[in-house]
């Protein structure tokens, strides 16, 4: 089983095989995937929702469903999306149930903690929409490909760049209005 | 600080103070939890027919007295008090036809649950987004910026190219200047401004501004056959609102409806009441003072999104919020007080 930083499946091509001998691929263990993934899965909902307490929970929640239904989850090129989708999901009728203030109940410019290590950028991120907040997390906190992003939102490749285009450049905006700036070091897309 | 961004939200995302995560026996816990809710969860679907038909055969509310909403009629029939009906004379599609959405295609479905017509979709969407009014059904493009349009009555198919996407899933089809069309919110970031209604054509794709909001955020829109729409406005500097935007308005007036924050509203077909889903049950409140006409408890309470049918007398129950898709739903007949789980997943809306 071969996981890699993202709990992604990093090798999918098994070796040639030895005439005669059947190879059956098998799904990496829902255990190690956990293992790999919980932590980073849950501090990136954490920063996009800007509530940890719920992060926790709606991540607790996604890993249950995704351990239901294991078999199928773990088939998937990216089962990390699988489980950030249906956390931020969760996260999201858990607030409209309790306060119908859809994803914007802490902001994460609002976010203590955020502001405690980074009040600029926390700021800046919490201005941005949510859509464009989400993939800002998602390729620079998570690492993720635009294509592991446009299959976890199931949205086109091309919406992703666009909308990581315009989120850097409004974040960009939002940063230099406060005497600061970024850079990201290579080319986004 | 440095200024690499990545280091930068690497940092952020290692300041939050997360509880440590669960291990995995509590996840396996969870799961377990979950199953055994699902087979409750069918048990009370169960009981709540048996629940809903008691209901039903006395017409009563939960208060005693007889629910306005659904009478018994002369020949013990029962029909719905208010508007007359929206079914137009003659019209192919019985009350109670509905829309639903399904990985790959889109299906319109006979109150029996026949495949009427199906309508694939290669666009690659896994879940596709439709609306269905007054026999026609509307499906946007995954990217949102082209409209599929099935006249049911007409057998009429074509496509329409939006000029600018819809900014979001919250949207509905409601008549406005005689035509039908799209209509949805459009609020900017950071949402504290009132929303615009805007309007698509399904003529020729062109935007324009209906109305404005009297308050804050945009949210779920629903609109009656008349052109009133109802839309729940949230931002996080206000508390949320019910506004109804009357057909020609250019602003909303706020309705009465209290405790919104917890419930999702939708006007019914005909205008003459709100449906809302929430912890207090399945209810009917008059438009005018907020007073709830009528109640039904129906489980599990997760359960939101709603659609009437044509003649107000059936309602679609959906789960907004399963994991790959939406569903199931219950048929409600507020009538014959019964309520039916839906072999279907998938949004769903009624057409007819």
């Amino acid at each position: 089983m071969l996981l890699d930083q993202n709990g992604v499946i990093a090798a999918r091509r098994r070796p040639p095989a030895l005439p005669l001998t059947v190879t059956v691929p098998t799904a990496p263990a829902f255990e190690d995937f956990y293992a790999a993934s919980v932590d980073r899965l849950t501090r990136a909902v954490a920063v996009t929702l800007g509530d940890h307490d719920l992060a926790t929970e709606a991540v607790a929640e996604a890993m249950a469903r995704a351990l239901e239904r294991w078999n199928q989850v773990s088939g998937y090129d990216n089962p990390s999306g699988w489980v950030y989708r249906v956390a931020v999901n969760y996260a999201t009728s858990r607030l409209r149930r309790v306060k119908r203030r859809v994803l914007r109940a802490e902001p994460p410019e609002q976010a203590e903690w955020m502001r405690a290590r980074d009040h600029e950028l926390a700021t800046a991120l919490g201005r941005l929409g949510h859509d464009h907040r989400t993939v800002v997390v998602l390729r620079f906190q998570l690492d993720w490909t635009i294509d592991q992003i446009a299959e976890a939102l199931r949205v086109p490749s091309g919406t992703v760049k666009s909308r990581l285009s315009r989120a850097l450049r409004e974040l960009r905006r939002q940063m230099e209005s406060m005497g600061r700036t970024f850079d990201v070091g290579e080319d986004v897309s | 600080m440095s200024d690499d961004l990545r280091e930068r939200l690497h940092e952020l995302g290692r300041a939050a103070p997360l509880r440590e995560a669960p291990d995995l026996a509590a996840v396996r816990a969870r799961a377990r939890v979950r199953h055994r809710r699902r087979r409750v969860g069918a048990a009370l679907a169960v009981v709540a027919v048996i629940g809903l038909g008691a209901l039903a055969t006395t017409a009563r509310r939960d208060d005693g007295r007889p629910n306005p909403s659904v009478v018994a009629g002369p020949t013990g029939t029962t029909e719905r008090q208010g508007g007359p009906s929206t079914e137009p004379a003659g019209d192919p599609l019985p009350a109670g036809t509905y829309v639903v959405d399904r990985p790959g295609s889109v299906q319109v479905l006979s109150p029996a649950g026949e495949v009427l017509r199906e309508l694939p979709l290669d666009d690659g969407h896994p879940l596709p987004s439709s609306r269905a009014m007054a026999g026609t059904v509307v499906v946007l493009s995954r990217e949102r910026s082209v409209a599929t349009v099935l006249d049911l009555r007409a057998d009429d198919l074509r496509t329409v190219r939006l000029t600018e996407p819809l900014p979001s899933d919250l949207w509905t089809l409601a008549p406005v200047d005689g035509e039908l069309a799209i209509v949805s919110t459009v609020e900017e970031a950071p949402y504290e401004q009132p929303a615009e209604v805007v309007r698509w054509s399904l003529r020729d794709g062109t935007t324009d501004t209906i109305a404005t909001l009297a308050r804050p955020g945009g949210g779920r829109i629903s609109a009656d056959e008349r052109g009133d729409l109802v839309v729940e406005t949230v931002s996080a500097s206000a508390d949320c609102a019910v506004e109804r935007v009357p057909a020609g308005a250019e602003v909303s007036e706020t309705l009465p409806v209290p405790d919104c924050v917890d419930r999702a509203v939708v006007v019914s077909r005909d205008g003459e009441a709100l449906v809302s889903y929430g912890p207090a049950g399945l209810q009917l409140l008059d438009p005018e003072t907020g007073e709830v006409t009528g109640t039904w408890s129906v489980e599990p309470p997760e359960f939101e999104g709603l659609s009437l049918d044509g003649d107000g007398r059936h309602i679609l129950v959906g789960n907004a919020y399963d994991d790959e898709a939406h569903g199931p739903f219950l048929l409600v007949d507020t009538a014959a007080g019964t309520v039916t789980p839906l072999p279907v997943r998938g949004t769903a809306y009624f057409v007819g």
